[in-house]
């Protein structure tokens, strides 16, 4: 199998395959998004209004959060899940 | 504001009361978990296991079968309080000489005093089960049968969100060190070729259902590797690399 040193992503048949660990914190990723968006909704009907700059805080706030919480998920298992292969 | 400081300090409380119950509670939940049975004070296995365990100079508690046809193995509780659990499989398949280091191995696992990993499995372990919890929610409130993919698609997404937090609470609280500690301990008092043969019958097995968080606490990864999630959850060391480490130490 190709190494494409540079990346150190395993490539076959001109596709990068991306490592199943890596895959499912993408998936997390929508998931939480999708919750983001559940709390929007749940917050413009209880306020019955929909303020752009209420939801644009929210999601910074939100984001900057799982932003951060993902990278640490990504560092750890990085480290851990990719040593112990 | 008022119940949202209140739905705040309720749920803190239900933390910090299940953080406590798991630091209490940790070993008997994990053996009720897998419904241990324990072995009667006659049984040969356990006069085997005392006499392991006094060749490694550590109190042993007690000896706990779990029916299941896969060969594993996995030890609770502490220096001085602890018990090994064998799965019926190992008992079926394996000869006296691999169990015996497989039982060394368990004992070695519980000298190094794992607690924390202990009380981090059953917290991460009580997280991995909320999606099963959603998808029987999810059939009782006429989503559709177990099978049908309204149920397994809503299981799917509260594994997405439970998953990752359970996973990195294991992750950063089982060293892999740990393993190959053991390993050495049982080639050290079986011999390697005996550790070979048994960590050789374990890595030729099927996966079990276990529950992923406890994964770490098993001789090896039970987890079916299909499984996306599954992944996050592989802490332990390959078979492989445990095998070529005892092969080129030379016990």
């Amino acid at each position: 199998m190709p190494v494409d040193r540079r990346q150190n992503k395993k490539i076959r048949g001109g596709r990068i395959l991306i490592p199943k660990w890596m895959r499912a914190l993408g998936i997390s990723f929508v998931s939480y998004m999708f919750v983001l968006f559940v709390i929007i909704v749940v917050v413009t009907f209880h306020a019955r209004d929909f303020v752009f700059g209420r939801a644009a805080a929210i999601t910074a706030v939100y984001m900057t959060a799982l932003l951060i919480y993902f990278a640490v998920l990504f560092v750890v298992f990085k480290r851990k899940i990719d040593a112990s292969k | 504001m008022n119940i949202l400081f209140m739905l705040a300090s309720g749920l803190g409380a239900a933390v910090l009361f299940l953080v406590v119950a798991c630091f209490i509670f940790s070993r008997q939940i994990l053996l009720r978990w897998y419904h241990a049975k324990k072995a009667s004070f006659d049984d040969p296995l356990y006069m085997q296991m005392l006499k392991l365990a006094k060749d490694a100079g550590m109190p042993v508690a007690g000896l706990y079968f779990v029916e299941s046809h896969v060969v594993n193995s996995f030890s609770v509780g502490n220096r001085k309080n602890g018990s090994l659990v064998l799965t019926t499989g190992a008992i079926e398949r394996l000869s006296e000489e691999e169990l015996s280091c497989m039982m060394v191995y368990e004992i070695a696992q519980s000298r190094g005093g794992r607690r924390l990993r202990e009380i981090a499995a059953v917290i991460a372990g009580i997280l991995t089960t909320l999606p099963i919890v959603a998808l029987w929610g999810a059939v009782f409130t006429g989503f559709g049968q177990e099978y049908e993919p309204a149920p397994k698609l809503i299981k799917f997404f509260v594994t997405s969100l439970f998953a990752p937090p359970a996973a990195l609470l294991i992750q950063i609280t089982s060293p892999e060190s740990v393993k190959y500690e053991a390993d050495k301990y049982a080639a050290l008092l079986c011999g390697s070729d005996a550790a070979i043969e048994m960590l050789s019958k374990v890595r030729d097995q099927e996966s079990w259902d276990a529950n992923p968080s406890h994964a770490p606490l098993f001789i090896a990864n039970p987890l079916a590797e299909d499984e996306i999630y599954n992944t996050l959850f592989c802490t332990c060391p390959s078979i492989e690399d445990r095998i070529k480490r005892l092969e080129g130490a030379g016990y």
